[in-house]
């Protein structure tokens, strides 16, 4: 072989090991290609399912709002709404769905804690302080069981409760002496709500332990049954009841029932208007009804400065001495109410604000006799 | 592997023209998503005026429908203009009317009397507005008569 020769077959065989070596090259070019290619579009799609899933909550808390508003600006009204199938949280200032939020915007919405659920029951019911205030809206599905159980001193009141809840609602009414075993049983509801009507009387072991016997209602969470108990209630200014509320969970239940705590009431609360106590019976969360009720109370000082307001237009353009009398004294104690009710911050001066409501029932019903306008 | 890099580089321009395409179909959804937010603000805020006892007739809680009490719109006037008010208008009242303007006009008897009931606009000087008008009556407890009225509400966004 001549040294030409030699030459050439070793550039031939240089150039095919370099080809050999770019073709690894291109290989593993296309590979790292490929991979960043492929990552790029797994993470758009993960990126953008995340997003969509948001936008879908966002989209179902919009019409939620929607659905809401009207059933707010609709008093002594329920409905039942079918939705998709979630998980609806409510706090004391939004609700939410799969972490995306929406503010309640001024709404006073009581409703439990948590609805797992693809039906929604809206009720609402105003609520007032002799005057009107506000309504209250209510929240609910029909997965989760009310019980109002009642003694035979109660049975009236406990009659006007359970025809006033909606028929929506999955409700039943049971005597105290009935309460056991064969009526309460687990059904499989998501919540348990159980309103006790018995006053002073009652003992936490007139109720059987079955709403909390381990091996009855064991898959339930202490706060997943509810025991609104109402003390010391009465009518007052003819429709309004008044009264003090205490809820407790399964656990506590159980303690007063293993202690035979009697009558005594824990965290008792001062309420005014049926509104109140429905409120407290279908939230069934002492956080949530006690926010939302200092909410209330703010919007009753803001309804109670205008009235007043109101009030000392009437007396200075009505020139009849009647029902001057009746404007200032209604002038004075509207004074007095918002004093009762306090600035934001400062405890309600609640147990007064009995008297203020009686005082505004009377005004008006003179005021009605006189001829003269009314306060409200 | 020129011919992979060339493929590599059609590849991404055409995936960028896909890009820009998306981008600009969702901006033109997102503004008419807004579009329908604020439509439905102003709905709601009617609904919502509509049945506050603050601005509402009523005899006895008995409430009349559309209806409007001139006596509690002044009333409304006089608290906001005090600490107190401005403090709930800052608060409950802008949880519940937001960026908007309401305001009520008497259109017969008396066409002159109007109230300002609520206004708060926002801080950024290109705004949107949308008006809505609904004929309500109001009433004057002086005398108990009643008048025709407007209730022009504007949603800023």
């Amino acid at each position: 072989m001549t040294l030409k020769n030699r030459k050439e077959s070793r550039r031939e065989i240089f150039h095919s090991k370099l080809g050999i070596i770019e073709v690894g090259f291109s290989w593993i070019f296309i590979l790292i290609a490929g991979v960043v290619i492929l990552g790029l579009f797994i993470y758009i799609s993960s990126d953008q399912a995340s997003f969509f899933r948001d936008l879908i909550n966002a989209n179902l808390l919009k019409d939620l709002n929607a659905i809401f508003v009207g059933a707010t600006v609709s008093k002594d009204t329920a409905a039942l709404f079918e939705i998709p199938k979630t998980e609806l949280v409510f706090d004391c200032d939004s609700y939410g769905i799969g972490g995306v939020t929406h503010p309640l915007t001024g709404h006073i919405v009581y409703a439990p804690p948590l609805l797992k659920t693809n039906e929604l029951i809206t009720w609402t019911k105003p609520w007032s302080l002799g005057f009107r205030v506000t309504n209250f809206l209510y929240i609910t599905s029909p997965f989760i069981k009310y019980y109002v159980i009642y003694d035979s001193s109660h049975a009236s009141l406990a009659a006007e409760v359970y025809d006033d809840l909606p028929d929506q609602l999955t409700k039943e009414m049971i005597a105290i002496g009935n309460a056991d075993g064969s009526y309460i049983k687990n059904q499989g509801y998501d919540r348990i709500h159980v309103l006790v009507l018995a006053g002073s009387t009652y003992r936490s072991s007139n109720l059987p332990s079955s709403l909390y016997n381990p091996n009855d209602f064991k898959g339930y969470g202490n706060d997943e049954i509810k025991f609104i108990m109402l003390y010391d209630e009465t009518k007052i200014a003819d429709t309004i009841l008044k009264g003090e509320i205490v809820i407790k969970n399964k656990k506590q239940e159980q303690q007063d029932f293993n202690e035979d705590f009697g009558g005594e009431p824990r965290l008792s609360q001062r309420f005014y208007d049926f509104s109140s106590l429905y409120a407290a019976f279908i939230s069934g969360n002492h956080n949530v009804w006690q926010c939302m009720t200092d909410k209330s109370y703010s919007r009753a000082r803001d309804v109670a400065s205008i009235y007043k307001s109101r009030t000392q237009s009437l007396n200075s353009n009505i020139l009849f001495p009647v029902c001057n009398g009746l404007y200032t004294s209604a002038d004075n104690q509207f004074t007095i109410m918002k004093q009762n009710l306090g600035d934001s911050g400062v405890i309600i001066k609640i147990n007064e604000i009995e008297s203020d409501i009686i005082l505004f029932h009377n005004i008006n019903n003179n005021l009605e006799r006189a001829s003269c306008p009314l306060l409200y | 592997m020129m011919e992979t890099i060339s493929v590599l580089l059609v590849f991404l321009i055409l995936l960028t023209f896909v890009v820009i395409f998306y981008v600009n179909i969702s901006t033109s959804s997102a503004q008419s998503g807004r579009e329908d937010i604020t439509n439905l603000k102003a709905v709601e805020i009617s609904q919502l005026i509509a049945y506050m006892p603050e601005f509402q007739c009523s005899s006895k809680n008995i409430v009349d429908e559309n209806c409007f009490d001139m006596l509690k719109l002044e009333a409304f006037g006089n608290f906001s203009i005090t600490t107190e008010g401005q403090d709930a208008i800052a608060t409950s009242y802008f949880d519940i009317f937001e960026y908007s303007r309401i305001e009520v006009n008497e259109i017969y008897p008396d066409s002159t009397k109007s109230w300002l009931v609520y206004e708060r606009k926002p801080e950024s000087s290109r705004v949107s507005l949308k008006r809505t008008f609904i004929p309500i009556s109001l009433y004057n407890a002086y005398d108990n008569s009643f008048a025709y009225g407007i209730l022009n509400i504007t949603v800023y966004s």
